[in-house]
């Protein structure tokens, strides 16, 4: 991926296309979980990128949204998936691994631009972030 | 503690920021901070001088380096503090902050917490009705998101500056940054406590919160007394604390693992 060429319309329709999946899949409150969704993830894009910074790491802004953004792809997928399915083993087996693929996409470049002593500060939040989309997909009947 | 130097500077002009040194000339290279009421700089180390703007202004509210200071912490430092958060028995928390409080512990335990709450909300009141009635489907309640964020949030940043104002009207040295971290890393107990009230049986689920209320409570309030040093007048600020962790326990318990 070219990190330096920068974009937001990947990401804003991931976070828009996780949002749509996620209310379609939930039978009431739909679109409760959709401003859920779309806020937790917009939001904890820019959230984590502060984190990074405030830790005194080296990051440009908008690159790093853009990467948070570009890493919830397999996530929409999984979403995807679990949409069209009902079974929650496979609905957990598909999240655990569309998450593992997204943890794996984002670690190397959230890693690298902190201090090794903050590494894991930085990238909890990070991993806090996927899980609970991960939950709300899985959840959300 | 220091502080109490700087309660004989002319400080008026200074509207919304403290001077963090003792004597007067030093006051124009160290002293206002351009964040405003927000950072309150306490006693810091000289060298973050020069990171200072020369006026009292607000330019450096919407910088991100005037909030650096408040996130200078490594990786062992905040699990060295998260544990000793779960032993409520000293009071030398304050000690062990020193001159470095840190909010990252206050953002992320209460982030965390928010989840924990919504996700083994929803999973215990699916297990605890499964157990009277067999034929009830899990169904995912997307408000517990929204209840857990305006309490937890709201309550582990409005509780300590409720507590920096009065202690401040009521004369003793405050410091609402620290505050913060405390009533932060004091929430952090609830984070287990979350996983264990999954147990769908309710004696358990009361013991258990009763346990972790009492343990927090007395994190807050044994710590609050040794910073504060307490005196009979402060005692009601004590028994209030205490009583609003407990309250924030119940509260947990109610709404989320009924």
């Amino acid at each position: 991926m070219a990190l330096r060429d920068w974009d937001l319309w990947g990401p804003f329709f991931f976070i828009v296309f996780l949002g749509l999946t996620l209310s379609w899949s939930a039978s009431v409150k739909k679109s409760e979980v959709f401003a859920v969704a779309f806020a937790l993830l917009a939001a904890g894009a820019v959230i984590l990128t502060l984190n990074v910074l405030l830790l005194g790491g080296h990051i440009v802004f908008f690159q790093s949204l853009s990467l948070l953004g570009y890493c919830l792809f397999p996530l929409d997928v999984g979403a995807l998936i679990c949409m069209m399915e009902n079974n929650v083993i496979l609905k957990m087996i598909v999240v655990c691994v569309t998450l593992a693929w997204s943890s794996w996409a984002a670690y190397p470049f959230m890693s690298s631009a902190v201090n090794l002593s903050r590494k894991a500060l930085a990238l909890y939040p990070v991993f806090l972030m996927y899980v609970s989309v991960g939950f709300l997909t899985i959840a959300i009947d | 503690m220091d502080e109490s130097s700087y309660w004989n500077l002319p400080s008026s002009h200074l509207l919304g920021s403290v001077p963090a040194v003792v004597n007067e000339e030093s006051e124009a290279s160290y002293g206002r901070r351009g964040g405003g009421g927000r950072g309150y700089q306490t006693l810091g180390p000289p060298t973050e001088g020069f990171e200072q703007q020369s006026q009292n202004n607000w330019k450096g509210v919407f910088s991100i380096s005037s909030y650096t200071q408040y996130f200078d912490v490594d990786t062992d430092v905040v699990v060295n503090r998260l544990i000793s958060s779960f032993y409520p028995a000293g009071g030398d928390f304050f000690n062990k902050i020193g001159a470095n409080p840190d909010l990252y512990g206050l953002i992320w335990i209460t982030t965390t917490l928010v989840f924990m709450l919504a996700a083994f909300g929803n999973c215990a009141t699916y297990l605890i009705q499964k157990r009277t009635d067999r034929t009830t489907t899990w169904s995912f309640d997307v408000g517990y998101v929204n209840a857990a964020a305006c309490g937890i949030y709201g309550y582990s940043l409005v509780v300590p500056v409720a507590f920096y104002f009065l202690l401040r009207y009521l004369g003793s040295n405050a410091s609402l940054i620290r505050f913060w971290c405390m009533w932060g890393y004091s929430l952090s107990i609830f984070i287990p406590t979350a996983f264990l009230l999954l147990i769908p049986v309710e004696i358990l689920r009361w013991i258990i919160i009763l346990v972790a209320g009492t343990a927090s409570s007395c994190f807050v309030t044994l710590n609050l007394t040794s910073y504060i040093g307490g005196s009979n007048d402060l005692r009601m600020m004590m028994i209030a604390a205490f009583l609003l962790q407990m309250a924030l326990a119940i509260f947990i318990k109610v709404w989320f693992f009924p």
